[in-house]
């Protein structure tokens, strides 16, 4: 005689693997994180936003004198595109001249801009952002920088560098970030700062040296030019324009 | 007359694919309903934009690879998994973090993928996953990258494509064409003009409609691991010699026809023609795995499936 199963025996059994515990609390997990996620984020979001902290003192009273190496000049940017949505208003645009020797000088654009909110959007990077006009990338690397003033708090500074071409002209950019008293070379970098918990407020500033070049010559002077303009200016915007770290955390 | 007595076998040792199949169901149901507004949003992305919109042929193709795959996917059916529990929280806690405290919106969508994955071993094991991931990862390619990450991705491919597309079409008679910034201007006795006037990323577009195509006919048969890898290798090049084409196409269409420069036919042509040489190419070195195939493996694959994919 064969014993077949009962019904109830079979779907008890399949009753039983299917509330397993895995499945359970796989199971209850989607459906708490499912109702709950969203506004527990949402409370945490609005409960340890950053606040926005002012420049200490304005972009646009930059101390060109100390930029030993560059001479502040009048002449418009010679480079297009530099310009475009930034974001803020707090910004400083200038063409310097490179002091060498007897020679003629060469050309320099400092351009940075600074976001008291670090709740601001992280603005588009060079490479991102003069490829929307005519522009196309032909190099596109990181370099490091030295900067002896700053040494004791950031041994070592790296910056993105990249040859542009538009179609008449073509330039070596070095450029930063600046973000709540580090220096990163990466937008994602950026917003990993912004978004650590810990500090009270944060800001972010974008530092570019532009330096022009003509079509068909050795763009390794232009970089170098870059490189300096970063090394000298940086120093002068810590020490006069960013907040400082302590006044980050500050109650 | 002879006693027989059936056992019954005891629930845990003995896997049932019918509960299996019923836990991975709800499973996947709480994971769409936990999901649903963003993955509306990657729906309304690929409806709106160009270089998205295959990501709309995503559930036919994901449902034409489950049902090719159906049987191995049955037979994988097992034992429920921890490890996928915890490969599920991994997976809501990177897409937490990525909320918030940070925002890294393409990070976070790719979690969504991570949880499903969690979900599949958790409810129907580890052989399972493994035959799952051609699936979840047609559903990868399917999220839309950001566009800041995407122009970041593709700056090597993009100029070096532009590049190669000026030197070729510079070599033809009666054609001079420079590359001006991203601009390939083009000069003929017949008019002047700019190729793919005003695309964004016409020198890399289109790369992961490409590699999807690879996945699905890669994975839309059962094939011996080794194919898979070959497959992997050739995935990048392929795409990236798919994406030479399509410009170099709208290139020929533009110098050799009368068409407006703002017409929208040369750059229709060079995408359909490039979709069909990258799934062209990527069938063509199937073929010719598969005509290298032993005649022992060959037999492995029709008569256990699943020993092939191992």
């Amino acid at each position: 005689m064969t014993e077949s199963l009962s019904p109830s025996a079979d779907g008890g059994i399949r009753g039983r693997a299917l509330l397993s515990p895995v499945f359970l609390i796989a199971a209850g997990v989607f459906v708490v994180a499912g109702f709950g996620l969203e506004p527990v984020l949402q409370r945490l979001e609005a409960r340890y936003r950053k606040e926005p902290i002012a420049i200490r003192r304005p972009l646009a009273q930059l101390d060109a004198a100390r930029l030993p190496s560059f001479i502040p000049t009048h002449r418009p940017p010679k480079f297009s595109g530099v310009l475009r949505d930034v974001g803020t208003d707090e910004i400083l645009l200038k063409n310097f001249e490179f002091r060498q020797g007897q020679g003629p000088g060469r050309d320099v654009i400092l351009f940075v801009t600074y976001y008291a909110d670090p709740n601001d959007k992280v603005p588009h990077t060079p490479e991102v952002c003069y490829r929307q006009s005519d522009t196309i990338i032909e190099q596109f690397t990181t370099t490091t920088l030295e900067v002896p003033a700053l040494a004791s708090q950031h041994p070592q500074i790296q910056a993105h560098m990249l040859i542009m071409r538009q179609p008449k002209s073509t330039a070596a950019i070095v450029y930063l970030f600046a973000v709540s008293g580090e220096f990163k070379y990466d937008r994602e970098q950026v917003r990993w700062v912004l978004g650590r918990p810990g500090l009270k407020r944060g800001y972010f500033s974008k530092i570019e040296a532009i330096s022009p070049f003509a079509v068909g010559e050795d763009p390794s002077q232009a970089i170098e030019r870059s490189r300096r303009m970063l090394q000298e200016a940086l120093p002068v915007l810590v020490e006069d324009h960013y907040p400082l770290v302590t006044s980050l955390a500050q109650p | 007359m002879s006693n027989t007595t059936a056992t019954i076998p005891p629930a845990a040792s003995m896997p049932k694919p019918g509960v299996g199949l019923m836990r991975i169901g709800i499973l996947l149901a709480l994971w769409l309903w936990m999901f649903l507004p963003s993955l509306r949003i990657f729906a309304e992305t690929a409806y709106s934009s160009r270089e998205w919109s295959y990501a709309l042929a995503t559930p036919l193709l994901t449902l034409l690879l489950l049902y090719r795959r159906r049987a191995i996917l049955l037979d994988s059916i097992s034992h429920e998994s921890w490890w996928g529990l915890a490969l599920l929280l991994l997976g809501l806690a990177g897409y937490a973090m990525m909320t918030w405290p940070f925002s890294f919106g393409y990070p976070r969508d790719l979690c969504i993928i991570v949880t499903l994955a969690g979900a599949i071993l958790a409810a129907g094991g580890r052989k399972l996953l493994k035959h799952s991931l051609p699936i979840l990862l047609l559903l990868a390619l399917s999220i839309p990258i950001s566009a800041r990450i995407f122009s970041r991705l593709i700056i090597t491919p993009d100029t070096m494509t532009l590049r190669l597309t000026q030197f070729m079409l510079d070599q033809l008679p009666g054609v001079n064409v420079i590359l001006e910034g991203p601009d390939l201007r083009f000069t003929t006795s017949a008019r002047t003009g700019i190729i793919a006037m005003g695309e964004p990323h016409r020198g890399a577009s289109l790369l992961q409609a490409y590699l999807a195509i690879g996945v699905f006919i890669v994975f839309v048969r059962i094939r011996p691991a080794w194919q898979v890898l070959v497959m992997c290798i050739v995935a990048l090049p392929i795409t990236l010699l798919a994406n030479w084409l399509r410009i170099l196409t709208w290139g020929l269409m533009t110098l050799y026809t009368e068409l407006d420069l703002a017409s929208s036919i040369p750059r229709i042509t060079a995408t359909v023609g490039s979709l069909t040489a990258a799934y062209a190419m990527f069938a063509m070195i199937l073929v010719i795995l598969g005509g290298l195939l032993m005649e022992s493996e060959r037999e492995d694959i029709d008569e256990a499936p699943e020993a092939a994919d191992d």
